[in-house]
């Protein structure tokens, strides 16, 4: 296969791009496990949810879709609250496949409810449109769309904001005593149901701004989210379960890895890329790449 | 979790009425094929049958604490072995379903062989990797055998000389006496010293392999059993009921619903998968005909999870609490 440099430097930005996206998607996921230690898989069903309020609100209320996404964002977080509070805290401490089954249970009432009112008025797949849909940089070799540099810069303000949160302020150390030691966290006063509950805020509000972002680079279904949130899963088992840091790197490197990877081998192969790569890991390192921490 | 905390496993360690329960189903099964004649109802309670062979099978595999989110792979590939066995070799349908299994079996003993050290999400992840891993090979590597996406046709299990409704009885009686066959066999299984190994294993591994157990035997041969079981199923549905084979069977949805199944009926007894499949597929397809595709799955999630909250170890739990309240009643009146 012929390989030019621009082809090769639109492949490398695709990759960030999308992997951005999974950056987004796997922190939420890996936030969430490091303070319950459970794993929800209707993130992908949030994500969509997200992508869709994006979509609507843009067009009812006529305005720019990266200011719809942060309402969609405040709407989904909240939705990440309430499956918190009336789901898996009544769960927590129960076997580890309650979880799962929790998940799936979300994942059919998510998806479907999503569907029944998407699928009427949109058909099968719709698309947000931003007003910079047909603007690009020229930058000699290759032409950048307007849109992919806000991504990821939005991608990256929203990561650097959420260290901030995290290493910086009292709230932020309050939810890495939580992951660190859940009980130890309890005795030094941190009202852990809060910490719970916020986590699965942000999570959420994380999963609804990668499902919108998903949504301007890509037509999209209701049913999308399921495959992209379990990659990201693989991607955080691959970074570490619980770790930020494993989460970021892993989800960038590996939206690269898969846009490389698919250009080589096909279209078809697409999903199947984060299995090989977590497969082979896990049989040499069964712990994953990073130790887990906080 | 602390041992105290635990509650006693489902059904507990009273001995189970296993062939009383085996023969009550061959009777009830039997007397409601004779009294309700109509197709439709048949298909769909053939379709549970089949499906409850399948979450026996993920219910062996998670007996020994080895939770699949994969078993589509093994369920695909024992239809698709099953199907090109009798298609392309002409080997007599009804023995090509039970030797393509050996093809899943073989499957799951090497995926088995490569996770003996992942255990929980890292188990569940790499065996969900694998369907997805599987359907890309089948469809492009192997795409000359198996005609792509497209798929194969599969024969009839039965001669084409019979009437349909004939052979709608017939794939009825033949899943319902190969579901009790697996009950059987399941319960067999878990009640013997092997059974106790495997529920040694799933409750901590290291306790297992230091009290003598063989873990790593023990867990390859729950998987190989369990791919085995899970293959004949895919065989059986592919011969009797689809009739057609496609790679959409190495989907999501196929790894999911024998783990909805067996957790809502009862985990890791043998009467679980067939009480969940039974209770959920009729109410699915009960709700999908009063309210349509998209509100029937949106209930029965609403579903899952009340069952998940308040049932936690599955519904089978509500007559082993019934059986236990009449027999305190009888022996106090």
């Amino acid at each position: 296969m012929v390989l030019d440099s621009s082809s090769l430097l639109q492949i490398l930005i695709w990759g960030l791009v999308v992997g951005s996206i999974y950056m987004l998607l796997a922190t939420g996921l890996t936030l969430i496990f490091g303070v319950m230690k459970i794993v929800n898989f209707a993130q992908g069903e949030l994500m969509m949810w997200g992508a869709f309020l994006t979509f609507l609100l843009a067009r009812w209320l006529e305005v720019n879709p990266y200011a719809a996404l942060a309402g969609s964002a405040l709407l989904v977080g909240l939705a990440g609250v309430a499956i918190e509070r009336f789901g898996f805290s009544r769960i927590r401490g129960t076997a580890k496949i309650n979880e799962i089954f929790l998940s799936i249970a979300l994942i059919l009432v998510l998806q479907n409810t999503l569907a029944r009112v998407f699928v009427p008025y949109f058909r099968e797949y719709a698309q947000i449109r931003t007003p910079y849909a047909t603007e690009f940089f020229d930058l000699g070799v290759i032409n950048l769309r307007y849109d992919f540099v806000i991504l990821i810069g939005l991608a990256w303000a929203l990561m650097l904001g959420l260290g901030y949160f995290l290493y910086r302020t009292a709230v932020g150390r309050d939810l890495r005593a939580t992951s660190q030691n859940r009980s130890a966290a309890m005795l030094m006063g941190i009202d852990v149901r809060r910490v719970d509950m916020l986590c699965f805020c942000i999570g959420a509000a994380l999963a609804a701004v990668a499902g919108s972002l998903y949504g301007v680079i890509n037509p999209f279904s209701p049913y999308a989210g399921t495959i992209a949130a379990i990659k990201a899963f693989a991607v955080i088992i691959l970074g570490g379960l619980g770790s930020v840091t494993g989460a970021v790197v892993g989800g960038l490197l590996y939206g690269v890895v898969e846009s490389v990877a698919t250009f080589f081998l096909g279209g078809s192969w697409r999903d199947a890329i984060a299995f090989v790569l977590l497969i082979v890991v896990l049989m040499l390192r069964p712990e994953g790449i990073f130790k887990e921490g906080g | 979790m602390s041992p105290a905390r635990r509650a006693p496993a489902p059904g507990g360690r009273r001995r189970r009425p296993v062939a009383l329960i085996a023969l009550g189903m061959l009777v009830a099964g039997g007397l409601f094929a004779a009294l309700v004649r109509d197709q439709f109802t048949l298909q769909i309670l053939t379709f549970v049958f089949i499906f409850a062979i399948y979450a026996q099978s993920w219910n062996l595999a998670a007996h020994s604490g080895q939770y699949s989110l994969g078993h589509a792979t093994f369920l695909g590939l024992g239809a698709y072995a099953s199907v090109l066995l009798a298609g392309r070799l002409g080997i007599p349908v009804a023995l090509a379903m039970f030797i393509g299994p050996l093809l899943p079996a073989l499957v799951a003993l090497g995926i088995a062989r490569l996770c003996l050290r992942l255990r929980e999400w890292y188990l569940g992840m790499v065996t969900f990797g694998f369907t997805a891993i599987v359907q890309v090979l089948v469809v492009e590597q192997f795409g000359w055998l198996t005609n792509r996406w497209d798929g194969v046709e599969a024969r009839s299990l039965w001669p084409g000389a019979l009437s349909v409704e004939t052979v709608g009885v017939l794939s009825y009686l033949a899943a319902l006496a190969l579901m009790v066959g697996s009950y059987l066999f399941a319960a067999a299984m878990m009640g013997s010293k092997t059974g106790l190994a495997l529920a040694a294993i799933h409750d901590n591994e290291l306790v297992a392999r230091v009290s003598g157990v063989n873990v790593r035997g023990y867990r390859l041969l729950a998987m190989t059993v369990s791919g085995y079981l899970a293959g004949l199923a895919g065989a059986l549905n592919s011969h009797t009921l689809t009739r057609h084979i496609s790679p959409g069977i190495f989907g999501i949805e196929d790894s999911i619903w024998p783990l909805l199944y067996t957790i809502a009926g009862g985990l890791r007894t043998p009467e679980g998968p067939i009480l969940g499949t039974l209770i959920v597929r009729v109410f699915w397809e009960w709700t999908l005909r009063e309210l349509g595709g998209f509100e029937s799955l949106i209930l029965i999630g609403a579903a899952l999870a009340l069952i998940v909250m308040f049932f936690p170890q599955g519904l089978y739990v509500l007559v082993t609490r019934v059986a236990e309240w009449t027999r305190t009643r009888v022996r106090a009146g």
